[in-house]
C-alpha cells in the first residue's frame, strides 16, 4: 500500500503589517488555532471571494468615489459610471442606464462599470430565514 | 402556464427547488440555475460567486448597501446588481439580484416567489409554480 503524505508548506513573508499580524494573533490564541490555521483560513475566504470583490479595494472603490462626487447635488434619476470614470452619463430609468451599456459593450469599450440610484442612500436589510444553512451545502447531505 | 418541479432528495428533509434561468441584461450572457425556494429569505435571488463571475455581473452592479441577516443577526455585506431573470416558464422580469461572498446554495426568495402561486406537494416531494391561481386546491379546514 502506498500512502502519500502532504506536507504543510514553510513559507517565509515580508512586509506583513505588524498590527494586523498581532490581531490576527490575538483572535487565533481565542480560537484555539495556530497563526498558520488563521492565515490559511483568511487564505481560502479570500480566494474564494470574487475578483469583483476583491477589487472594490481598488479600481471599484476609486468608480463609486468618482460617482460619489459625480452624483453630489443630484436627487433624481440614475447615474452610470463606466471606465474608471471616464464615461458617465444620468438617465431617468434603469432601463436607459443598460441601454447605454449595452451600446459600449457591443462597441467592445466596456471595462468596468456601475450603475448607481440617486436620490437619498438608504440601507437595506435582508433577513435568510436558513440562518447560516445557505453557507454549508454539503455538511446537510447524505 | 404553470410548471412541476421535484425536490432536492439529497437533502435531509428533502427541499424544494426551481429552474431558473439568469441574463446578464448588458453582455446577453445567459446562466441556468436551480435554487433552492427559501419562504424566509426576504429578496429575490440569492447567488454564489462562481455564478456571479460567469454572469460578469459586476458589469452591472448597483451601488446600494444592502446586508443580510442570518437568523435575525450577523449582518454579512451583500453587493446587488441586476439581472434578467425567468423562473421555471411562469414568471419573467428584470431585478435586483445579490452576491453573498459567503454563499454555497443559490436561494429563490419571497421578492420573486410572492409573485408566483406556490403549491408545495411535501409528500410527493413536488413544487407546482403557476402564474395564475390553481384550478382547485382541496383545503380542508378545522372547526
Amino acid at each position: 500500500m502506498l500512502i502519500k503524505m502532504i506536507m504543510p508548506k514553510k513559507v517565509l513573508l515580508r512586509g506583513i503589517d505588524e498590527r494586523l499580524y498581532a490581531e490576527a494573533k490575538a483572535r487565533a490564541a481565542i480560537l484555539g488555532i495556530t497563526v498558520s490555521e488563521a492565515v490559511n483560513r483568511a487564505l481560502e475566504v479570500w480566494l474564494r471571494t470574487p475578483l469583483t470583490e476583491v477589487d472594490k479595494s481598488g479600481n471599484g472603490r476609486r468608480l463609486r468615489e468618482i460617482a460619489g462626487k459625480l452624483a453630489e447635488g443630484r436627487e433624481r434619476g440614475v447615474l452610470t459610471v463606466a471606465n474608471d470614470g471616464e464615461l458617465f452619463a444620468f438617465f431617468d430609468s434603469l432601463e436607459e442606464a443598460l441601454e447605454w451599456l449595452r451600446k459600449l459593450y457591443s462597441e467592445g469599450v466596456l471595462k468596468n462599470s456601475l450603475i448607481k440610484p440617486l436620490g437619498r442612500r438608504r440601507v437595506e436589510y435582508l433577513e435568510i430565514g436558513g440562518g447560516g444553512d445557505e453557507l454549508l451545502r454539503d455538511l446537510r447531505r447524505d | 402556464m404553470s410548471c412541476s418541479e421535484t425536490y432536492d432528495a439529497t437533502r435531509r428533509p428533502p427541499a424544494p427547488i426551481v429552474r431558473a434561468e439568469l441574463e446578464n441584461p448588458v453582455t446577453g450572457r445567459k446562466l441556468s440555475v436551480i435554487p433552492y425556494l427559501d419562504t424566509g429569505f426576504d429578496g429575490t435571488l440569492l447567488l454564489t460567486s462562481d455564478l456571479w463571475e460567469e454572469l460578469e455581473l459586476g458589469l452591472v452592479e448597483v451601488d446600494e448597501e444592502v446586508y443580510a441577516l442570518h437568523g435575525g443577526y450577523l449582518p454579512v455585506r451583500l453587493t446587488p446588481a441586476l439581472a434578467r431573470v425567468t423562473i421555471c416558464g411562469v414568471w419573467h422580469g428584470l431585478v435586483k439580484v445579490y452576491l453573498h461572498p459567503l454563499a454555497k446554495r443559490t436561494l429563490l426568495g419571497r421578492g420573486i416567489a410572492n409573485e408566483l402561486y406556490a403549491y408545495l406537494a411535501g409528500p410527493e416531494r413536488r413544487l407546482l409554480l403557476s402564474s395564475s391561481p390553481p384550478g382547485e386546491l382541496h383545503v380542508q379546514r378545522q372547526g
